[in-house]
């Protein structure tokens, strides 16, 4: 039976009536209309429905949306949210910019994933390699770049200023 | 000559409505009584339908529509050749085949109404393997093949053989005696899948009036739209398609696939419905790239001089068809951009009971190709020749004759083949590790028929146009049928806009995609929009800019040839000071000439046709490009690791180098994948690995860097010089490879993809 799950969902707090069973991804998306996070494959192989969950990178997918309550849930709709102090006069976080100007997106189905994946990597490892920031990146497939303009557009974001 | 905006990285159109999760896509679009559709597929790869009983799905409470064969027209459809069904109403040809179509309040609904129908069928045998298809008494896939609708010159119905196409030229037979080396080979392809990470996703929803708007992950709505119409017998004037932002594309959402079932269910329901395939789905059930079989021989004298080429590529079309216009083209890319004085090839395409068959990236080239590039490797160390030396010594130059009886026009071949020999040299200079090895390979892509006098050779009418409107403040909207599916074409074209009219690119926005709001496109593909959509927008472009200087020359009393447009004004050359700004001429368009300026462009299609016979026809800027690439391959358990790649390709002119780049990489990446490991495994028609954790798709830590050089040989039919990128880069990748493998291990690989054990078992045999 459907029950009401209150969610904090980039910095507010969201009531959505849920099946228990429901994963994360479909209540973020039919439930508060939050699409920026995609559905690709539903089994956590594709990466394109990364959030963050108290700033770490899951597949909304495997979460169930009870699971998530109590937790701080940032999805693409919120990362400019996690801007550096200073950036508040800008409504993008430095990666959604270095993504734009790196030509990093393309058909922009994984880029939300992406960016959040990156910006989870950012947070605990903020000047990564280049192959640290692949790794990172390792469960967000995309099938448009390459991958060459992510990396260089996250590695961009990092280096030391 | 230099451009403002043109040849410019210029921030894309789209990238920001992207990277903030705004961008709506088919699967977004919510309404408060959303609700979900779910397909009921055959279980079983041939058979009757005998029964179907919805009773029990319908009574379901939360169930709002079911659907059958009876709710549907009983006619034929398909893009090319009309051959399936939209739900099967006699027959189930592969398993999957949908049957039936079921709309309710949710997913777990949906999913156990599914279980509720009951299907009673007569199992007929099954065929899944062309050879055994094509062999005597097997059993029939389509038993009225003869009388089917096919817009293709190879429609060549005969058992379950579909299609069959020949190019020949001089007299292979007796040309074999007067080679020097002549090899010999057989080649396997297996069946990949597109790999858009967006799986088909659609929505539809009537309004009021029971007039339908269709979002859809296709990139083609004009041919949804088509397609809908005509598979459901809807007026067109009912529908309204909107192609959302597109998820990835790759050739795999060209045509109508779910968008009649969505439609249909919305109609039943009287509710909105999303239709969205799962992943297992479309590893399974949609029109993936066939796998095939090339049988090839060429040979050439001592000197190197390309003498005989023999060929035969069959494809296994599967159930399905969706592209029997492509079976000339495998020939052309078969033979390549080489001279070859003696040729006779065959291309064919037989129906199977394994799940449908459709394009995917450059199709139907890299099945060819792999063949082709692969076996010219073994023919130069044959001769004893540097693989480049090889190709540049057969590579066409500007008006050479190909096969066809065209001549080619600013060919890129021989540039790109000696930018990647100079790369090589100096790689070469540098020690090589143990077990590597270096592979070359080369590829050639379309090309648009023209006559020597340069006009065009279309055979159909208009299917690209486009709309240039100026708005009161002089800033510009373009409206194109067009879709972005990743590749920028929004943004190329944008560019294209700015400057022909002289303004800022920010001053140009664009309408994409929508078949009420935009003008008619038959869709993005083929390396042709920048190309052919570009045309149609240069010349709206211009004819707003037309309109502009008529305006301006009456108030400025001036002559029109003397007008210039820079910087949102337009003035006589020379005197910048006396000129009207655009919004002033906007303006006079709409107060005193009681017209606003919309500007119109419709490029007429050129199809890549055979050039026939006509001894005055050109084929200008086919698109080329060579590769180069080192691979390292473990000795104990044969992976292969790619540690070097290089890829030059002929964009003519490129109008925004980031695009190109972002192209070249993300097919370098696919065709790494297709190479060495993804396959569809099929056991009698089932799909064995329809999970991305079975079916692997390359992921950051697979892919490399991709060194690029871009070459820029004019084209004469192309905006600005521009030809297209879209499709070239993935076609000489798996060819590269294996010859990298080759030129490593000496182990001749002619299956794809060339995984670990494959490799490894290639070495050991040559041990043993």
């Amino acid at each position: 039976m459907k029950q009401v799950i209150a969610l904090n969902v980039n910095g507010e707090s969201r009531e959505v009536l849920a099946e228990p069973f429901a994963a994360l991804v479909d209540v973020l998306r039919d439930g508060l209309g939050l699409t920026g996070a995609k559905k690709g494959c539903g089994k956590g192989n594709c990466g394109a429905c990364t959030v963050l969950m108290d700033g770490k990178a899951v597949n909304s997918c495997l979460v169930l949306a009870v699971d998530a309550q109590g937790r701080r849930i940032t999805t693409i709709e919120g990362l400019y949210l996690l801007r550096p102090p200073g950036e508040h006069a800008n409504r993008l976080h430095p990666l959604q910019r270095a993504f734009i100007q790196h030509g990093a997106v393309q058909c922009g189905f994984c880029s939300p994933g992406m960016l959040l994946a990156a910006a989870a990597l950012l947070e605990e490892n903020p000047i990564p390699t280049e192959a640290e920031a692949r790794a990172a990146l390792e469960g967000n497939l995309c099938r448009c770049t390459g991958y060459q303009k992510i990396i260089e557009a996250i590695l961009s974001v990092s280096a030391p200023r | 000559m230099e451009y403002r905006v043109l040849g410019k990285s210029v921030l894309k159109k789209d990238a920001a409505e992207k990277a903030t999760g705004r961008a709506k896509f088919g699967g977004d679009f919510l309404f408060p009584d959303l609700l979900t559709g779910k397909v009921l597929r055959s279980p079983i790869a041939h058979g009757r339908i005998v029964k179907i009983d919805t009773r029990r799905a319908l009574a379901l409470p939360g169930v709002k529509a079911v659907v059958t064969h009876e709710d549907t027209p009983h006619q034929l459809v398909g893009r090319w050749v009309k051959d399936r069904t939209i739900l099967a109403w006699e027959q189930v040809r592969f398993i999957g085949d949908p049957v039936a179509a079921v709309a309710a309040v949710d997913e777990e609904t949906a999913e156990e109404a599914l279980q509720l129908i009951s299907v009673e069928y007569e199992e007929l045998p099954a065929v899944f393997d062309i050879a055994d298809a094509e062999g005597p008494g097997a059993p029939l896939v389509h038993e009225r093949l003869a009388k089917y609708e096919c817009e293709s010159a190879h429609f060549h119905p005969k058992g379950n053989l579909l299609a069959e196409t020949h190019l020949t030229l001089g007299d292979v037979e007796n040309a074999w005696a007067h080679c020097d080396a002549v090899w010999e080979d057989t080649y396997r392809t297996p069946v990949v899948h597109q790999g858009f990470i967006q799986p088909h996703e659609v929505t539809a929803a009537s309004d009021a009036s029971g007039r339908i708007t269709v979002w859809t992950s296709s990139k083609a709505p004009f041919i949804v739209r088509q397609a809908v119409s005509q598979g459901l017998n809807i007026p067109m004037s009912r529908l309204r398609v909107i192609a959302a932002a597109v998820g990835g594309d790759y050739g795999g959402k060209g045509t109508a696939q779910i968008e009649p079932l969505c439609v249909l269910l919305a109609m039943k329901s009287g509710k909105p419905v999303r239709l969205a395939l799962t992943r297992e789905e479309e590893l399974s059930f949609t029109f993936m790239r066939e796998a095939t079989i090339t049988r090839l021989k060429i040979g050439a004298r001592q000197d190197g001089a390309l003498l005989a080429l023999q060929g035969q590529i069959t494809y296994d079309t599967g159930a399905y068809c969706d592209l029997v216009g492509h079976l000339d083209m495998s020939c052309v890319l078969l033979h390549g951009p080489y001279r070859i004085p003696h040729v006779d090839i065959t291309a064919r395409r037989v129906y199977t009971n394994n799940s449908p068959r459709g394009h995917m990236r450059a199709p139907p080239a890299p099945q060819p190709v792999f063949a082709l590039e692969s076996h010219l490797d073994m023919v130069a160390r044959k001769l004893n020749m540097d693989p480049i030396e090889f190709r540049l010594k057969n590579a066409y130059d500007e008006g050479d004759r190909m096969p066809t009886g065209a001549r080619v026009a600013n060919p890129g071949i021989k540039e790109t083949l000696k930018r990647t020999q100079e790369f090589l040299r100096e790689q070469q200079k540098k020690a090589l590790e143990p077990n590597t090895g270096w592979g070359v390979a080369a590829c050639q892509w379309g090309g648009v028929p023209i006559t020597a006098s340069g006009a065009s050779r279309d055979r159909r009418s208009a299917v690209s146009s486009a709309w240039v409107k100026i708005n009161d403040d002089g800033s510009i909207v373009l409206l194109t049928g067009a879709t972005e599916s990743g590749g920028g074409p929004l943004t190329i074209l944008c560019q294209i806009v700015a400057e022909v009219l002289g303004v800022g690119y920010d001053d140009v926005s664009v309408i994409a995609s929508d078949t009420d709001g935009t003008p008619y496109e038959i869709g993005t593909g083929g390396s042709r929009t920048t190309v052919r959509v570009g045309n149609s927008v240069r010349q709206a472009a211009e004819d707003a800019r037309r309109q502009l200087f008529d305006l301006a020359a009456s108030k400025l009393k001036v002559t029109v040839g003397d007008l210039v447009t820079v910087g949102g004004r337009v003035y006589e050359r020379g005197h910048s000071d006396k000129g009207l700004s655009l919004a002033e001429l906007a303006s006079l368009a709409i107060n005193e000439r009681g017209a606003p300026i919309l500007g119109t462009g419709a490029e007429l299609r050129r199809a890549e046709v055979q050039a026939g016979k006509d001894e005055e026809n050109w084929l200008d800027a086919p698109m080329h490009g060579a590769h180069a690439v080192r691979v390292q391959v473990d000795p104990d358990t044969g992976m292969v690791t790619v540690k070097d790649y290089f890829a030059c390709h002929d964009v003519g002119f490129a109008i925004h180098p980031q695009n190109v780049e972002g192209q070249i990489q993300g097919a370098v990446a696919t065709g790494l994948g297709c190479a060495l490991y993804e396959e569809v495994i099929t056991d009698k028609g089932r799909s064995l690995n329809p999970n991305l954790s079975d079916y692997r798709l390359p992921t950051t830590s697979d892919v490399m860097p991709v060194q690029m050089e871009i070459v820029e040989i004019p084209s004469r039919t192309g905006p600005f010089g521009a030809k297209g990128i879209g499709e070239p880069p993935i076609i000489p990748v798996a060819p590269a490879i294996a010859n990298a493998i080759y030129d490593a291990t000496g182990v001749r690989l002619t299956q794809l993809p060339m995984t670990a054990e494959r490799v490894y078992m290639g070495m050991k045999g040559k041990k043993g």
